[in-house]
C-alpha cells in the first residue's frame, strides 16, 4: 500500500516466497539434468549446456503455466487467494529463467563466440520443418521482459492501472509464442511422445481452468431502484459474516456490501490498487481486504488506515421494512456513512 | 474495468486453447522424418546451421 515510495516492502512472508521459489527453480534445474543424464537414454550424447538450456526453458514454461492457472484458480475457489499475493515475483522469476535459457542458447549456437550470436537465431532458414523457433522464442523474451521490467507498483501507478492491467495481458500473447517456441523447436528434435503430450495437457488445463472461471464469475444482473431511487438488497441476513454482496448498478458499476457483525457498509468494488474486486474478499481485522493484494479499507469511510492514503466512494444504506437499501449515488471518495444497523 | 477484463478472458481463452493446440498438431505433422538424416541430394538436413556454429 502507499504510504511512502519503497522499492520492495519486504516482509518476512515475501523472503519466504521468494526463497521457496529460487529452491525450488534450483530443485528443477539440477533434477532435470540428473535424471536427464541417468535415466534417459535419449539424453545420450546430449551435451551439459544443451541438458541445461532445456532445463532452464521447461522450468520457465512450467513457472507460466502455474502463474497462467492461478488467476482462474482463485475465481474457483478462494482459498487459491493466497497464491495470488506476489504472483509478481513469480513473474520476474520466470523470465530470469527465459532469459538464462535463451543467453545459454545464443552462447551454444554462437559456437561461444565462434559466430555472432544475433546472427545464429537470423541464420536459421524457413525450411520444409517450419517456421524458425528462435523468432517465437525472442519475441516472447521481449514481451516477457516489458512485463518483468514494468511488474513495480510504481509502474502500476505512473501507467494507471487500467492500462497497466491491458498491458500486463500481453502475458497471453508471449503464451502463444512460446507453445509456437517449442512445438516447433524441441518438439522437432525430440522423438518423445512426452513433451509433445505434456504440452498439450498444459495447453488443455489452461483453457479449461480459464473458461469454467469465466463461466463461474459472472457478475448479476443490474439491479433495478425503486421510485425513491434506492435498490432493494433483501434479508441482511443474505449476506454472510465479514463478506460481501455484490451489487451492479443500473447506471454502470459495482458495489461490494460488507457485513461486519450485525453493521453493513457499501464500498465502490474496486480496488483503488489494480482494480480488484473487493466484494470477493473479507473483513480482516475491522478492515474490508482486498483478495489480490490485500489492501485494506474502512468499510464505513472508504478510506485506508492510516498511514496509507487510498479512497473509494461510498454509498448510503439502509434497513426498511426488515430488508437492506441501497443508495445506488456514489458519495465522494473517502465520504464517511453511518453503517447500517440490525438487532442482533 | 474490472468486468471488462474479464469479458476478455472469457473471450480468449475459447479462441486461444483450440488454435493452440491445432497448432501444435501441425508442428507435430510438419516433423522432420529423421533426426539424422543420410547426407544426400534432396535430403534435409535436421540442423541446418553452418557447421562451424557447433561449439
Amino acid at each position: 500500500m502507499s504510504a511512502t515510495y519503497r522499492f520492495v516492502n519486504w516482509n518476512r512472508h515475501k523472503r519466504v516466497y521468494n526463497a521457496a521459489i529460487a529452491a525450488g527453480a534450483l530443485l528443477y534445474v539440477a533434477g532435470f539434468v540428473v535424471i536427464s543424464r541417468f535415466a534417459l537414454p535419449a539424453a545420450e550424447g546430449v551435451g551439459d549446456e544443451v541438458l541445461i538450456m532445456r532445463a532452464l526453458g521447461s522450468c520457465a514454461l512450467v513457472l507460466l503455466h502455474v502463474i497462467l492457472a492461478i488467476g482462474p484458480l482463485v475465481r474457483l475457489d478462494r482459498r487459491f487467494a493466497a497464491l495470488l499475493y506476489n504472483r509478481r515475483h513469480l513473474g520476474v522469476t520466470m523470465f530470469l529463467l527465459a532469459l538464462a535459457h535463451a543467453l545459454l542458447a545464443l552462447l551454444y549456437y554462437g559456437g561461444f563466440g565462434v559466430q555472432n550470436p544475433i546472427e545464429a537465431i537470423f541464420a536459421a532458414p524457413l525450411g520444409p520443418a517450419g517456421p524458425p523457433f528462435e523468432i517465437f522464442g525472442l519475441a516472447a523474451l521481449a514481451i516477457l521482459f516489458l512485463m518483468a521490467a514494468t511488474s513495480h507498483d510504481f509502474w502500476l501507478a505512473t501507467l494507471s492501472p487500467r492500462l497497466w492491467k491491458w498491458l500486463h495481458m500481453l502475458v497471453y500473447l508471449a503464451y502463444a509464442l512460446l507453445i509456437a517456441h517449442v512445438s516447433f523447436g524441441a518438439l522437432h528434435s525430440d522423438r518423445s511422445p512426452l513433451l509433445a503430450a505434456a504440452l498439450a495437457a498444459g495447453v488443455l488445463l489452461l483453457t479449461t481452468l480459464h473458461i469454467a472461471a469465466a463461466r463461474r464469475s459472472r457478475p448479476p444482473a443490474p439491479s433495478a431502484a425503486d421510485q425513491q431511487g434506492w435498490i432493494d438488497l433483501g434479508p441482511p441476513a443474505q449476506i454472510p459474516g465479514s463478506r460481501a454482496r455484490l451489487v451492479c448498478l443500473p447506471q454502470g458499476g459495482s458495489v461490494a456490501v460488507f457485513r461486519d457483525g450485525n453493521t453493513f457498509s457499501a464500498i465502490s468494488n474496486v480496488c483503488a490498487h489494480q482494480g480488484g474486486p473487493l466484494a470477493e474478499g473479507k473483513i480482516v481485522s475491522g478492515c474490508v481486504t482486498c483478495p489480490w493484494h490485500g489492501y485494506q479499507y474502512i468499510a464505513a469511510s472508504g478510506t485506508s488506515p492510516p498511514p496509507y492514503t487510498e479512497k473509494l466512494p461510498t454509498y448510503q444504506l439502509r434497513i426498511s421494512a426488515g430488508r437492506l437499501m441501497l443508495n445506488p449515488r456514489a458519495n465522494p471518495p473517502g465520504t464517511h456513512v453511518t453503517p447500517a444497523e440490525v438487532a442482533p | 474495468m474490472l468486468a471488462r477484463q474479464r469479458k476478455a478472458h472469457a473471450l480468449i481463452w475459447p479462441v486461444l486453447g483450440p488454435a493452440l493446440l491445432a497448432l501444435l498438431v501441425w508442428a507435430l505433422l510438419t516433423r522432420p522424418a529423421s533426426l539424422d538424416p543420410a547426407p544426400g541430394p534432396g535430403a534435409a538436413p535436421a540442423d541446418s546451421r553452418p557447421p562451424e556454429a557447433a561449439p
